[in-house]
């Protein structure tokens, strides 16, 4: 049943994924091609710019279509009338948006060491940085901005999705409603951290190795990060989870 | 099989009644014409059943279940809106909604699709409204399910397919396991499927009972008596 839901929501939403893509690559080669004309600065800028803009607000624009597309054109009635528990539904949309998130990270750092390498700069950083910076080091961190990426997405895509599903049960205003519930989620957000912080403060830190280059001498530092602030915010993150599922499954109507 | 019962259930929008203390018992086994113009309630009764809506006041259960997944499962359920994906292909749509139900009768459903007429291969938004309306009778009946609700599965759709649709209902239906309600405001056609007819009145019972036996009694056709009711 699950994976039916979550075809369904990848086919449905293909159409955009090509564009979206295709988009992407043409963007990229514009950029490569541009190499030897443009300064490296403006083509790396030019290219990482914008999706630090891109990358949430396509999730958040999706995460409300996902939705929206049921009521308006009437699939609602197919979709809440399945015998499932709203949290095969909601999982299955959170999947397809994260399945679409981790392919355009996915080509977006390649595109990223494409315009390294026609610039340059990829030789440069292999001759100067990487025989420093131990790749174990370098994996990890990787891996740590991707994992960030994701979570602070998967963030996006619940709030935008919860204030959609939750505006549905007005008749009017919907837009108020939705604009105002995001705000009132986000502030709730930051209470729940502060909460985290000063309640949960027993709880072991995180401790995370930085590493700097001084005068080509690779020097780690431990950092303490608090892991009060984050569990509460994951905890929120659940809770809200499991509220979405609740006005899905018990209170919205088509 | 399965035993609808409303008790006193009132559904608003806004401030207009949709439904109206309404408290009717649907006996299990029976095709029940759900009759009424416009705005009678017909719809809101259906989705009502259906889960889609959640009554203000009162209840509704089927077989002493108030509306969940648990009766969704027992509960066929077709719109009188296209709620179908319009980007899937019939095939597509058969394959995805028979992942969802268990009473899914793959054999029934093959051959509902060849009486239909319908191409496996087409894009259910280039289906003609006919051709829809018999995708949507299509995935209605091929499951096994104790209740089928049909909300207007006739309505603005041509003579031919409305014909297949009621030879579809006739056909299918399984008296010994099944109960449908189908509403309707168009008597003519269907007046000789249904067992019971219930009219709808502003959200209120204006009339119930067996069909045979209203005949009998007020010695009219279920047509005439709609003109009666709602003259």
């Amino acid at each position: 049943m699950w994976w039916q839901q979550y075809k369904k929501e990848i086919l449905g939403n293909r159409t955009e994924l090509l564009i979206l893509t295709g988009g992407y690559l043409l963007w990229t080669l514009f950029l490569v091609s541009r190499v030897g004309r443009w300064d490296a600065d403006a083509i790396i800028a030019a290219y990482f710019a914008p999706v630090t803009g891109i990358f949430p607000l396509w999730t958040a624009w999706t995460s409300v279509q996902l939705y929206r597309q049921e009521w308006r054109e009437n699939t609602s009635y197919l979709m809440l009338s399945l015998p499932v528990r709203a949290r095969t539904i909601t999982s299955a949309k959170l999947a397809m948006l994260l399945t679409g998130a981790v392919g355009f990270m996915l080509l977006f750092a390649v595109g990223g060491w494409l315009i390294f390498e026609r610039t340059g700069i990829w030789a440069e950083m292999r001759a100067e940085l990487f025989p420093i910076v131990p790749l174990e080091y370098r994996v990890k961190m990787s891996l740590l901005v991707f994992g960030l990426t994701l979570a602070a997405l998967l963030v996006i895509a619940l709030v935008v999705q919860f204030t959609y599903v939750f505006s549905r049960l007005f008749n009017r205003l919907r837009f108020v409603v939705m604009g105002w519930s995001w705000v009132l989620l986000f502030w709730l957000m930051g209470l729940a951290a502060g909460f985290g912080l000063r309640w949960l403060a027993f709880l072991p830190d995180f401790h995370l190795r930085l590493l700097s280059v001084r005068n080509r001498i690779p020097v780690f530092e431990v950092v303490t990060i608090e892991s009060g602030p984050f569990v509460a915010l994951a905890l929120f993150v659940v809770a809200l989870y499991a509220l979405l599922n609740a006005v899905l499954e018990r209170a919205v109507e088509v | 099989m399965a035993t609808v019962v409303f008790d006193r259930v009132t559904k608003r929008f806004g401030r207009l009644r949709a439904l109206d203390e309404l408290s009717v018992t649907i006996r299990e086994g029976s095709i029940v014409g759900l009759l009424g113009p416009n705005g009678s309630g017909k719809s809101t009764m259906l989705k009502l059943i259906a889960g889609l809506y959640r009554p203000d006041s009162g209840t509704v259960t089927i077989d002493g279940m108030e509306p969940s997944i648990k009766t969704k499962a027992m509960v066929a359920y077709l719109p009188e809106i296209d709620h179908l994906y319009g980007w899937m292909s019939v095939r597509q749509i058969l394959d995805y909604v028979s992942a969802f139900y268990k009473d899914w009768d793959p054999a029934r459903c093959q051959a509902l699709v060849k009486f239909m007429g319908l191409n496996p291969e087409a894009t259910v938004s280039r289906l003609s409204k006919g051709m829809r309306a018999r995708l949507k009778i299509v995935v209605a009946m091929s499951r096994n399910a104790p209740l089928i609700i049909l909300d207007e599965p006739l309505s603005g759709i041509d003579p031919p397919s409305r014909l297949r649709v009621l030879q579809a209902i006739v056909s299918e239906f399984r008296e010994d396991s099944q109960t449908v309600v189908m509403s309707t405001h168009d008597v003519a056609d269907s007046e000789n499927l249904f067992s019971d007819v219930l009219f709808l009145k502003a959200g209120k019972v204006a009339l119930m009972g067996e069909a045979e036996r209203l005949r009998e009694e007020r010695g009219k056709s279920i047509r005439d008596l709609f003109e009666e009711v709602y003259a």
